[in-house]
């Protein structure tokens, strides 16, 4: 059932002659996880932000639930429905601890304090945060920050919560947080995850991955038939995950396991 | 310098004033602010000491802090004290030196300004040193919030404010790494003429403020995925408390208030 309908989507920047997405007809679907992988410019980021209303699209619509985005009586909903984490963690904290910055979207949506109060409580504790609740923003580590911001989003219960490129300015282990925070949100709370990522390895963790490619989706694959498109990654130039390079090696040079398993011994 | 300037900081603690409503401080420290300027009377200043020693004891704020806040104010002082002793020039002359004559009324008036200084720093800076920027901006918020049907938008100055308290440990760190970025190639802040220390400046300046307004604008977007839009029907998880303390504090210093009044000359 899908959560998210896109309908000839196009977008087209005021200063830019060129339309940046173009007629996207795409349907995001409830508890799924996809990812958004493409080029820098190939519109990925420009779509992220079409999902909750941040940009209207200049033709074609964005229905969330059922309710378009350019219905300004429904936007409150929506933004509330589709969460959104940024890419840098820096950038997206208003308040001035951790504690007000988890409440800020649920003031704004006007829960009681008492519910704040509980809700606070409960999303840290989910996204491991409880001892740094009445931290500054600017004395925590990057994976802490991103926690920190989906526990803010999380708060406000949505269905939806939308990545972008949330994993690229963390370290390693910021970025390993981060990607099991986002599969448990998926797995055991049942949150549609959308993940816009530059990384072919995070995109292969989800159920679906969109490819794009100057302003189109050019591939809409399952992560179940990820070997049968491996070919054609590697010839649009994407640089595969360590283990599916091996895989490919060994089956362009027709070695077998046996002898594979020689070779590695003999090394 | 700057690490001397006590205004403007909180020191966190758990004295009587830490514990005060910041509405209640607030208020107080404006209705002093105005009683300094209005005090003429050398009885008076000597209460206003008094009372100064006795918030001292309130504040719980280690002496040595206040001490080292001060200084940088007392060079202000000193500078508005002769200002008022050689331009004054009413009443008897007290003493010469040289081609200079200091009268009685420029003497006298340059204590009272120099005291009315020193007591206004003072007071202000124990305002900020016992009450977190967020309690402030708070306080303020509600403060304003009548001037709200004038159509003050109360709400928005209140969450620039805590934006811009929020941001202030975010620059200093941003303008650290700029600062060793530019030193990196070649840019030297410390040394060199004027116009060299200048030019070393606007290449801190100019990716300090890229940067911020590129910062300006990602959260402008945070804030709008997550609902913010102005302070209608807003809820708030910080709730200011009335006490009996802000009681106690607001009539004794109206108390004061009116004896100081009753001792102007």
């Amino acid at each position: 059932m899908a959560i998210i309908e896109l309908r000839e989507l196009e977008y087209q920047y005021e200063e830019s002659d060129e339309k940046v997405l173009k007629g996207l007809t795409k349907d995001v679907h409830r508890g799924e996880w996809l990812s958004i992988i493409g080029a820098n410019g190939s519109g990925k980021s420009t779509l992220s932000r079409l999902f909750n209303g941040l940009s209207q699209p200049t033709e074609g619509s964005v229905h969330v639930l059922g309710k378009n985005t350019a219905d300004d009586k429904a936007l409150q909903m929506i933004r509330q429905e589709v969460g959104m984490v940024f890419q840098n963690p820096e950038h997206q904290f208003v308040a001035p601890t951790v504690r007000d910055d988890i409440a800020f979207g649920m003031e704004n949506a006007g829960v009681p304090r008492e519910v704040m109060l509980e809700r606070i409580k409960e999303v840290s504790q989910w996204v491991n945060i409880e001892h740094i609740l009445h931290m500054e923003p600017h004395r925590l580590s990057g994976g802490q920050k991103q926690r920190a911001a989906i526990a803010g989003i999380l708060a406000l219960r949505p269905q939806v919560m939308v990545f972008d490129e949330s994993t690229s300015m963390l370290d390693p282990n910021g970025r390993k947080e981060i990607l099991e925070t986002m599969s448990r949100l998926c797995r055991e709370s049942g949150i549609t995850i959308i993940s816009i990522t530059h990384y072919l390895e995070e995109a292969f963790k989800s159920d679906r991955i969109w490819f794009m490619k100057a302003g189109r989706i050019e591939k809409d694959i399952t992560t179940k038939n990820i070997p049968d498109q491996l070919e054609w990654m590697e010839a649009e130039g994407m640089p595969l995950p360590y283990k599916y390079q091996l895989y490919q090696e060994v089956k362009k040079r027709r070695i077998d396991m046996r002898t594979l398993r020689t070779m590695v011994e003999g090394e | 310098m700057f690490e001397n300037v006590i205004i403007g900081q909180y020191l966190p603690g758990r004295s009587y004033l830490h514990h005060m409503d910041p509405r209640a401080k607030i208020a107080a420290v404006v209705f002093l602010i105005i009683v300094i300027f209005l005090v003429n009377s050398w009885h008076g200043y000597a209460l206003f000491g008094g009372a100064a020693i006795a918030v001292y004891f309130l504040s719980g704020v280690p002496f040595r802090y206040i001490r080292k806040g001060m200084f940088p104010v007392f060079i202000l002082v000193i500078l508005t004290f002769f200002l008022h002793a050689f331009f004054t020039r009413d009443g008897e002359v007290l003493f010469s030196i040289g081609m200079f004559s200091f009268y009685e009324e420029g003497i006298r008036q340059g204590l009272f300004i120099s005291l009315r200084l020193l007591l206004l720093v003072y007071f202000t800076s124990l305002l900020t040193l016992t009450t977190s920027p967020i309690d402030l901006t708070d306080a303020l918020e509600q403060m304003f919030s009548p001037l709200e049907r004038f159509k003050f938008p109360a709400y928005d100055v209140a969450m620039m404010m805590s934006i811009a308290i929020r941001f202030i440990p975010t620059l200093l760190q941003e303008t650290e790494k700029i600062i060793k970025a530019q030193t990196a190639r070649g840019a030297d802040f410390n040394k060199g003429s004027m116009r060299d220390r200048m030019q070393a400046f606007v290449s801190l300046l100019v990716p300090l403020f890229v940067r911020a307004f590129r910062r300006a604008e990602d959260l402008a977007y945070a804030m709008e995925a997550r609902g913010y839009n102005g302070g209608e029907g807003r809820t708030k998880l910080r709730l200011l408390v009335w006490g009996w303390r802000d009681t106690l504090c607001c009539c004794l210093i109206a108390v004061f208030g009116v004896i100081l009044l009753f001792l102007r000359q």
